[in-house]
């Protein structure tokens, strides 16, 4: 990627809005003594398109083994259970879509790429719920066998299940992050795409759980079952599950990215605590440490606090970068700085385009789009991924 | 503000760790937590004696406790068991798989048999119970037990509630398609009994 500073697009003399359409005919190619502006989607160069092509199919595959693995283990229970397996998914479905929509919505300025986000979701779905039953199963037969089935008993699922699942987990952000080096540009897109691999991980947990809680009750009303499960892994702890420990795992593979994947000591530090912190909420989570209804709630509550304090922190700096970016931008286009900076956020955008008559409104969202991914390339640049 | 900005660009080294690093160390960690936790469980036994005599407490709840005794040769396979759940066990060709169920409230007997004959076909579609009858534990726990057919072997199939229902011990023994030396597996499941455990109901 060049270092060179982008210059501006158009030398616009208007004062107050997003330029009108008619200036950005003068366009890219536009304006006499100024060099054109890049595309925002610029093609990988050749040495990129190798490795993006080859983690592209280690995904596929890994997607695939992953699910061939999952559908094996659940296939009898499904089968066996099978309106109630119908219900759960129903139920988990819906709990799906919505997490989808707000973990997306979530992310400032605009929303990450349906097709990544979506590929996120499969990751955590298929690839990391099927490593993870054989990473889990194995490292469980290992404590049971060295400590025996009490130590096991107690402490397996704490030993076993944070460091398989927040890694196999994770390792999804980092691939996403080399397919497609625009979808995570740093610590916000880490923490969304991370959530979202989060959140498929989860659907899939909670399915297998009400599954097998068919079985531990004896293969009776499995449809209490199946609502039991949902009220516990859904309502009571949903918040603060997997979604959330995956989010704190992505912004740490986001400020690895943010860093081109050679982090000095701080950033290093950083990404670390992150990813130890992630892997430690969930410890605790599984850990027989302050059992009960109330230790639940306790462990899910921290582990949503984790995600919320890493969240706004992460979400302040980068909205804030953007403004800077914009204003920047704006600057060099002539506009209004309030004007410019407004279109940080989804809101001020539709304020902006209220402004401008109806014809020209799909040109100018077109050109807010522009300026937006412009803003977006800018400030993941910028210096310092935590503070300005 | 367009000066100070530039200062706080041109961050990002761009160079060979833009792809292959980052894949590197993917592969590496998967074929660590799947391949490495594999190989190592694959390198430990796969099952531990039982000493002879020795009385397990398998299930725990409601106010009660159960515990199976065993004699000689039995052998536990931590690796497919979990504490309080599910236990496997084997001697010699018998195999015999124990699992702990919570049912809900007031559940008869029979209905439990009904929910087993569920549950094991989840491991094996082809797997079948016949009807039950009574059976009492050495200790005189009274639970059902029936014959097991599946298209891979031939077992006995038992449970026994806990005396207050809060809990269920379900069981199937296999010996391959003869279902030849099941008696062990008879007389280690007749060796159940329900303890009340210290300020239970």
């Amino acid at each position: 990627m060049s270092h060179a500073r982008p210059e501006p697009e158009i030398t616009s003399h208007k004062g107050a809005r997003v330029p009108s359409p008619r200036d950005a005919v003068r366009g890219p190619e536009g304006t006499a003594g100024t060099e054109p502006l890049p595309a925002p989607h610029e093609g990988p160069s050749r040495p990129q398109r190798l490795p993006r092509l080859v983690t592209a199919i280690v995904f596929g595959l890994l997607c695939l083994a992953g699910f061939a693995i999952m559908a094996n283990g659940l296939l009898g229970s499904v089968l066996v259970f099978f309106g109630e397996a119908v219900l759960s998914a129903l139920m988990l479905t819906v709990v799906g879509v919505v997490g989808f929509w707000v973990l997306r919505r979530i992310r400032p300025v605009r929303s990450p790429s349906a097709t990544f986000s979506f590929l996120a979701l499969v990751w955590g779905m298929t690839a990391a719920v099927g490593l993870a039953l054989v990473a889990n199963d194995n490292l469980s037969a290992i404590w049971n066998t060295l400590g025996g089935l009490s130590f096991g008993g107690a402490w397996g699922a704490a030993l076993t299940a944070p460091l398989n699942e927040e890694l196999l987990k994770v390792i999804g952000v980092v691939l996403i992050a080399v397919i497609a080096p625009r979808v995570v540009r740093g610590p916000m897109d880490g923490f969304v795409i991370g959530s979202l691999v989060g959140l498929g991980f989860q659907l899939v947990e909670d399915f297998t759980y009400s599954m097998n809680v068919i079985a531990m009750q004896g293969g009776l009303d499995g449809t209490a079952a199946v609502v039991q499960t949902f009220l516990l892994r859904v309502v009571l702890t949903g918040l603060g599950s997997h979604w959330a420990m995956t989010a704190v795992a992505g912004t740490a593979v986001g400020l690895m990215v943010a860093s081109g994947w050679r982090p000095g000591r701080r950033h290093g530090l950083r990404a670390a605590l992150l990813l130890l912190t992630a892997i430690g909420v969930h410890w605790f989570f599984d850990s027989p440490i302050i059992e009960g209804f109330v230790g639940v709630l306790l462990k899910s509550l921290l582990a949503f606090l984790a995600a919320v304090i890493v969240y706004f922190v992460v979400r302040h700096t980068y909205r804030s970068r953007v403004r800077r970016a914009l204003a920047e931008e704006g600057e060099e286009l002539g506009m209004r700085r309030s004007a410019a900076m407004s279109l940080a956020n989804r809101r001020g955008r539709r304020g902006e385009l209220r402004h401008v008559a109806h014809p020209e409104r799909p040109a100018v969202e077109r050109r807010q789009e522009r300026m937006v991914e412009f803003a977006e390339d800018r400030a993941s640049e910028y210096r310092v991924p935590f503070r300005e | 503000m367009v000066e100070e900005s530039e200062t706080l660009r041109h961050a990002r080294p761009r160079g060979p760790r833009g792809g292959w690093f980052p894949l590197g160390i993917a592969a590496a960690v998967v074929a660590v937590l799947v391949g490495g936790w594999t190989a190592v469980n694959a390198a430990l036994p796969d099952s531990t004696p039982v000493t002879s005599g020795h009385s397990m407490m398998i299930a725990t709840g409601s106010g009660h406790e159960a515990k199976l005794s065993f004699d000689e040769g039995w052998e536990l396979h931590p690796g497919s068991s979990t504490a309080g759940q599910q236990y496997r066990l084997s001697k010699g060709p018998v195999r015999v798989q124990v699992s702990v169920v919570d049912p809900p409230e007031r559940t008869s007997e029979t209905e439990l048999w009904e929910g087993m004959r569920e549950v094991v076909r989840v491991g094996d579609p082809s797997a079948s119970l016949t009807d039950p009858r009574p059976v009492t534990s050495e200790s005189g726990a009274e639970g059902l037990t029936g014959a097991l057919h599946s298209n891979e072997s031939i077992g006995t199939a038992t449970l026994f509630p806990s005396p207050n229902g809060g809990f269920a011990v379900e069981s199937t023994a296999t010996s391959g398609e003869s279902g030849a030396d099941l008696a062990d597996a008879e007389k280690l499941l007749q060796s159940i009994r329900f303890d009340r455990t210290t300020g239970g109901s």
